[in-house]
């Protein structure tokens, strides 16, 4: 660095200030760019510190209030803690702005304002006193020989002075001129690094603020996540009520237009007894039996049609709500249903009174339908849909918007006019009706099981014998027996529960939907009343000739119209006794023969074979096994094995040889074989008829072992489902999971899940 | 039939879960430790899958039952029944994918929320083999472990490294446990087989073996 070697006045040093200047000025160009950025700077900063403040404040506005509803909602409370944090924030960045400004503004406007000004200064004060100094020499130096002493002497003193001044103002710049330079050095590293530190605090004290904050911000967003998903649920539930209500409305639409097809306008006639029920006056609680828009002529002159909600309670009455939403309610003319002639501005009066008091927003008007008569179509318009309500006092001309919905409305309003007047005769005994009465919900339960039962009726019914009760032959019965395979009527139905489920398992074909599956179905119909009774009723059937022998007086099959007891009597006698079935007496000794029969049966998946043999056997032949049919030990005899290996599977040459469960049948039970045959009707039949589910063949295998070996998914599940235990182990020690497992994997969770429930 | 299914004599025999999120290479991890294979092209896990395979610990034969489910979703239907009497669980992520290995968090919830305290856990960083491809650093993951009190291996079942030893650690552990708990429970040090030191966990190793001497003795 330029430092001056020689300090006399000469052109080298004079260069050197020049030069020195040089730097000085470009050094204050600089500075003042300097200047100007660290001002815009801290502008900026400033504006992003009333910014924040700003944000803040306007979400305090947005939501911070801890007591008003709008707040509380979008979670004002939360946000709060925010708002401090954003304020804070803020604060930080005005301190940063203070910051700068002292650090960095301050430093260099002084730097610039003094030490700049002072080398400046000193070069003035320095050209001045070169200028008095060369006056002063010159005035010296064109001294002429005769001039006087004193006059040389205090020319030579002036000389003297300015010399001295200019040595003094030349050392003054100098000096100033080097104390920028060594200035240069530190001050603007100085006030630079100072300014990064306060940055560097800045960003820290943000980070541990925002750092405390941060487990309370994760907090409110897994708030937020749960309040998503928790209102995503209730939109998917509410979608699904509103999906429940549509099918709901289009089940009503359908069952109401289905007579209204067939039967053109008289369809009104057609109502079910149970609607009139349904309407009958409850004493306790209030229900509404229909409700909706129906457009309702208005009695003015210009019989204009408004869109009112009509309500139908269980009480029998009819009341309407009018919209009041609308502005130009005030002006609309008003009309009371209560049976009395109002004028206008009467009405208006009561509709502004019924509006402040009870009903809020919404004015109900009561139709009296004690006294009223309801007809189809209105007399003098061409309109479709209408239909009225004719009370002594007025005429309500209604419009519905469609066929099925005017129906529901005629039906119902008759019904509610009918029971309103019998509950004036009967008033003595309301509690007769009160118990006849259905809720609204029940009664749309009851629809929707009536649809669904509808298919299995169709399905049920057209299976040869189904059309009549298997027992009393009294038409369209909707009960079964789902092991007997038999349709019959409602009443034969209650006997058949009291023979008990090992006799017979009753279902209804309505009420049980659940029971209807698909196979069960199929095995109702390989069956049918007519075979079942073929062989059940099968002496009923043989010329009476033959029969004439046998002493035991048959009983006769009752009709519908005879008495419970003598229908419970036959049934007993059919069903307990097997009084009418033809046993199969041909060979001497039945039952082997019967069990090698069954056996065949099986094999062949004949249904109703297996049926007869079940029903005509003398003993109970459902559980009958290889070894019954065989008598002998086909495949194994005891001394063949270790005595503690014996059952293991693994160590049967038959399986491990075919590599195939089904090949060693010593011990399998009709199950077993049903699970083999793969035929679901046939695994139906025998499960219907109580095969042992858990039964265990020689290997200690039950059925769910076979089927879980050959990997029948289907039917473990089925036989899971019914009661299959898989926790039992096989001879080898190892229950239906573990023999699964070793096959390496299960492919279907759900059986997967059977399978683990109970490990 | 598996390969591995004749090894009936077994001491002890526990059950393993593989768990990770899907892609992490849990089954070839299961397949290259029971049967030493490797697929390149390997599907979808679909429901559940069962491996076996006896390894030597001590002088026991411990005779690990592995299950490997798809890692597609957590909290399923079959969540309870897969976790039931799992006493040690492999926690696969994928070395390449952080996200995987980010997801161990939740997998380890689960995991605790539906097995025993002592369930042994090791994180393994599968497909170690893809190193240019690498997502999850290290010690990243040891760190991890280290706070869970989890064991941590990084592995490549297309290369085979650590497969074996990770399982046989895993295994080792839970023996080590179970030998303790029969310790404590039982207080009687006749019926741990003779010869045998067992780190009982006590800090003073040296005591806690000649205590034992001594008691039998």
């Amino acid at each position: 660095m330029a430092s001056f070697i020689n300090l006399e006045d000469s052109p080298m040093f004079q260069k050197q200030v020049f030069s020195l200047e040089g730097t000085t000025d470009e050094l204050k160009d600089r500075c003042q760019k300097l200047y100007k950025g660290v001002k815009k700077f801290m502008g900026a900063l400033g504006e992003a510190s009333t910014g924040v403040s700003a944000f803040a404040d306007s979400l305090e506005e947005f939501g911070a209030g801890h007591d008003d509803p709008v707040s509380l909602s979008i979670g004002g409370p939360v946000i709060s803690k925010f708002i401090n944090t954003l304020r804070e924030l803020s604060s930080y960045k005005e301190f940063l702005r203070s910051q700068v400004e002292h650090v960095l503004l301050e430093r260099l406007t002084n730097f610039m304002t003094v030490d700049l000004q002072e080398a400046k200064e000193s070069r003035r004060r320095f050209d001045k006193a070169v200028h008095s100094y060369d006056q002063a020499r010159e005035k010296f130096v064109s001294l002429k020989k005769n001039t006087r002493g004193d006059i040389v002497a205090e020319l030579e003193e002036d000389l003297e002075n300015s010399k001295s001044a200019f040595e003094k103002s030349r050392f003054n710049l100098v000096n100033s001129l080097m104390t920028i330079e060594a200035k240069k050095k530190y001050e603007f590293l100085e006030s630079i690094s100072a300014i990064m530190d306060s940055h560097l605090r800045y960003f820290k004290l943000g980070y541990d603020l925002l750092n405390q904050l941060e487990p309370y911000i994760h907090q409110v967003l897994t708030y937020a996540q749960q309040s998503k998903e928790q209102s995503k649920i209730e939109q998917d539930r509410f979608a699904r009520r509103i999906q429940e209500f549509r099918t709901q409305s289009e089940l009503d639409s359908q069952q109401v237009s289905e007579p209204s097809s067939a039967d053109g306008n008289h369809v009104y006639r057609t109502i079910p007894h149970k609607n009139i029920e349904a309407t009958s006056i409850s004493t306790a609680d209030k229900e509404v039996i229909k409700q909706g828009y129906l457009l309702k002529r208005s009695a003015s002159l210009r019989a204009d049609w408004k869109r009112r909600f009509f309500v139908l309670d269980n009480h029998g009455s009819l009341y309407y709500y009018r919209n009041t939403g609308n502005k130009s309610a005030g002006s609309q003319h008003y009309y009371s249903g209560l049976g009395e002639h109002n004028s206008g501005v009467f009405g208006r009066f009561r509709s502004r009174h019924n509006r402040s008091a009870s009903q809020g927003s919404l004015d109900c008007n009561m139709i009296d339908l004690r006294t009223s008569l309801i007809k189809l179509d209105a007399e003098d318009t061409d309109l479709r849909l209408c239909f009225r309500i004719i009370s002594p006092q007025k005429t309500y001309t209604l419009q519905a918007e469609n066929g099925a919905d005017r129906m529901d409305w005629v039906n119902k309003i008759t019904a509610a006019i009918a029971t309103r007047l019998n509950s004036h005769f009967l008033q003595q005994s309301p509690n007769q009706y009160a118990s006849d009465d259905l809720s609204l919900h029940q009664k749309q339960n009851y629809n929707q099981r009536v649809n669904m039962g509808d298919d299995v009726l169709a399905i049920l019914r057209i299976i040869p014998g189904n059309n009549a009760c298997a027992e009393c032959n009294a038409p369209d019965p909707d009960w079964a027996s789902l092991n007997l395979g038999v349709l019959m009527c409602i009443e034969c139905s209650g006997v058949h529960r009291n023979l008990g489920v090992h006799i017979s398992k009753v279902r209804s074909l309505r009420l049980d939907v659940k029971v209807w599956e698909p196979t069960i179905l199929d095995l109702f119909r390989k069956l049918g009343n007519a075979y079942c009774n073929s062989i059940w009723e099968e002496r009923l059937h043989l010329d009476m000739s033959d029969s004439e022998n046998d002493t035991l007086a048959l009983i006769p099959k009752p009709s519908s119209k005879d008495s419970f007891t003598l229908k419970e009597n036959y049934i007993h006698g059919k069903y307990l006794e097997k009084a009418l079935v033809v046993k199969d007496e041909r060979e001497a000794n039945p039952n082997p023969t019967a069990s090698r029969r069954i056996w065949e049966a099986v094999q062949s998946k004949n249904i109703r074979e297996i049926y007869r043999l079940i029903v005509t056997a003398d003993a109970n032949i459902i559980n009958t096994k290889f070894d019954d049919v065989t008598g002998v030990d086909a495949y194994h005899h005891h001394h063949d094995h270790v005595v503690e290996k014996r059952h293991d599977p693994n160590a049967c040459q038959r399986i491990k040889d075919s590599n195939g469960a089904r090949n060693c049948l010593q011990g399998c039970s009709l199950l077993h074989v049903a699970c083999q045959s793969g035929d679901p009707i046939l695994l139906e039949l025998l499960l219907q008829f109580g095969a042992d589910i858990n039964m265990r063949d020689y290997h200690g295998r039950t059925p769910l072992h076979h089927c879980v070996a050959s990997g029948n998914n289907a039917f473990a599940k089925v036989l899971l489902r019914r009661g299959a235990r898989p926790s039992i182990e096989d001879g080898g020690g190892l229950s239906v999971l573990e023999r699964a497992m070793e096959m390496g994997a299960i492919a279907d969770e759900e059986l997967f899940l059977l399978l683990a429930e109970c490990h | 039939m598996g390969a591995y299914k004749s090894d009936d004599d077994y001491d002890y025999l526990f059950k393993l879960v593989l768990i990770g999120d899907s892609g992490v290479g849990k089954s070839n991890l299961l397949s290259r430790f029971t049967r030493n294979e490797f697929s390149i092209e390997s599907k979808s896990t679909i429901g559940v899958e069962f491996a076996t395979r006896s390894v030597h610990v001590d002088d026991k034969i411990i005779k690990a039952q592995l299950w490997d489910t798809a890692g597609q979703e957590r909290y399923r239907a079959i969540t309870s029944a897969y976790y039931r009497g799992a006493v040690g669980a492999l926690l696969v992520y994928d070395i390449t994918r952080h996200i995987t290995f980010e997801n161990v968090e939740r997998w380890l919830k689960e995991l605790r929320d539906h097995t025993d305290a002592n369930v042994v856990i090791m994180l393994v960083g599968n497909k170690a083999d893809l190193r240019h491809l690498r997502a999850v650093p290290t010690e990243e993951a040891r760190s991890f472990s280290e706070r869970e009190n989890m064991f941590f291996m990084e592995t490549s079942a297309l290369d085979a490294t650590n497969v074996e030893q990770a399982f046989t650690h895993v295994l080792t552990q839970i023996y080590r446990v179970m030998s303790r708990k029969a310790l404590d429970g039982t207080g009687d040090p006749m019926s741990l087989p003779k010869g045998q030191t067992i780190d009982i966990g006590n800090k003073d190793d040296v005591t806690a073996v000649k205590s034992s001497g001594c008691c039998s003795g």
